[in-house]
């Protein structure tokens, strides 16, 4: 199933038709030109300024409570004898936002830290792993899993139970993501570095599959400057195809009716809802509302290009609306 | 640490591990490691680690099916070479069991630095597992006497590393 045949449907998405019309914008706020042409497509005009807006300041900073190790109250208080001012957020149960914070100690360098209390994690980072649901008897695959979080949230879910297999490819990146694992606690995964492309290799029918797709990273603008000017179309065409290509590794090793989540740090529909109908029309995966009380629904045309009526049902963050990075999730069935 | 193997660890082997680990810190197993699976993973340096459940049975067959090999799995318990000494996840399960010492304040952040602190000098000479005021986990020192008859706390592992060594 050569992934470049299909994307054909898709080739209009990386024509830009700027004509200089958005380049006040674009300098305004630093980013390319194309980018604001697609911000104003997905959000109008206002929005696209309100988007930008948003992206000049870094979202406020959060944790993920560990409940394998702390209660969640718990914590809160300890945290906030500390000098932290934190606050429950509504739709995700074990993020709390961090409204305030001491001069010291910095919030990766607390005991509490050290004790795996609690991750660092964006709150729309948090939203894979929950929109998943694993039980403490799946198996899970991890794809991309460094630096970690998301692993840990799996393996925090589970209780502990069942197994997570979190498959990383960089050599780099696995001292950070093993270190991460044995901090919070997670004792039920297995790390093994290697490509996606193993996945499928395994013989294994995962019940679960999480794909965090490595991604331009538009939706840290504001977290990560350098991502303004980072990706040219042309990069943005090879971040799909790659994550076709995982997506694609992902469904040939999910069981039948299992679940799989597919994120990113976007909020490109390129990367998000193009690869979702890909997905739905040479896949053959379903999209399953992922019952999450956050977000915007998936856009259903885009450039010209008509997406699967069900993408709708994928979910977009926004940080001007949501408060929390430029994020999309998908859960899909199989 | 990428491992170039890992396979069963035979029984002699896990039980060599944990009575040498009892002796060195005066612990108490008992029955505590039941429905664990032992693995061992030869590496530059061995290492011992266990995983509640059968599932990673399927997964490290289908991993050796293709060559392969994990990084890690479960709970890293002990590394074996040039001796035998706990891993720090394994804290948690030797500080209820073990002989312990409880730091607090001042001289708990300086153990957390990594660095050697002065104790009371009743303490008997030998390892300890390093505990907090909440009676937690945060390390393994030696507690030793120095030249002029003092007692003091070495660290051997402490959960500082996570931020000095980490990634």
């Amino acid at each position: 199933m050569p992934t470049d045949v299909h994307n054909k449907k898709y080739l209009s998405l990386f024509y830009s038709d700027n004509r200089g019309e958005w380049r006040g914008l674009a300098e305004k706020f630093g980013v390319l030109d194309y980018m604001v042409e697609r911000y104003v497509q997905m959000l109008g005009r206002d929005g696209a300024e309100m988007f930008l807006s948003s992206c000049l300041i870094p979202p406020k900073k959060s944790i993920r409570c560990n409940d394998l190790k702390i209660d969640c109250q718990r914590l809160q208080e300890v945290m906030e004898e500390k000098g932290f001012k934190l606050s429950r957020i509504s739709w995700i149960p074990h993020g709390l936002l961090i409204n305030n914070a001491p001069s010291s100690p910095s919030l990766g360098a607390t005991l509490e830290y050290l004790k795996g209390y609690y991750y660092i994690q964006g709150l729309a980072s948090m939203l894979p792993p929950y929109a998943l649901h694993p039980s403490p008897t799946d198996t899970v695959l991890d794809l991309a899993a460094a630096p970690g979080g998301k692993t840990t949230y799996l393996s925090q879910l589970m209780h502990n139970n069942g197994l997570v297999l979190a498959l990383e490819k960089k050599r780099n990146r696995m001292r950070g993501l093993l270190s991460n694992i044995n901090r919070m606690g997670a004792t039920n995964v297995v790390l093994l570095r290697g490509d996606a492309s193993i996945a499928p290799k395994l013989g294994i029918n995962f019940d679960k599959i999480l794909l965090d797709a490595p991604c331009s990273g538009e939706g840290l603008l504001g977290k990560d400057p350098s991502r303004r000017t980072k990706t040219t179309l042309s990069r943005l065409r090879e971040f799909q195809e790659e994550q076709m290509k995982l997506i694609k590794y992902a469904a040939l090793s999910l069981k039948k009716d299992g679940l799989m989540v597919y994120s990113t740090c976007s909020v490109a529909p390129e990367e998000d809802e193009a690869v979702i109908d890909f997905a739905v029309e040479h896949i053959g995966l379903h999209v399953v509302d992922p019952k999450v009380k956050v977000g915007e629904p998936g856009i259903t045309e885009f450039k010209g290009v008509s997406f699967d009526p069900s993408v709708k049902m994928c979910r977009r963050l926004y940080p001007h609306l949501h408060g929390t990075e430029g994020f999309f999730l998908c859960l899909l069935s199989k | 640490m990428p491992s170039l193997q890992v396979k069963e660890a035979a029984p002699t082997l896990v039980k060599k591990t944990l009575n040498s680990l009892s002796e060195t810190y005066s612990c108490r197993f008992g029955l505590m490691f039941e429905g664990f699976s032992f693995f061992l993973t030869i590496s530059r340096f061995s290492q011992l680690l266990m995983f509640k459940g059968d599932k990673v049975q399927t997964v490290l067959s289908s991993l050796k099916k293709l060559g392969l090999h994990p990084y890690s799995l479960g709970i890293p318990v002990a590394i074996l070479q040039p001796h035998v000494e706990p891993m720090l996840p394994f804290g948690n399960f030797m500080s209820p069991v073990c002989r312990k010492l409880s730091l607090e304040g001042e001289q708990l952040y300086t153990f957390l630095y990594g660095r050697k602190i002065k104790i009371d000098s009743n303490e008997p000479i030998g390892n300890v597992v390093v505990t907090d005021g909440s009676d937690e986990f945060v390390g393994y020192g030696l507690i030793f006497q120095d030249k002029k008859g003092d007692r003091g706390l070495k660290p051997l592992r402490d959960l500082g590393w996570y931020l000095r060594q980490g990634g």
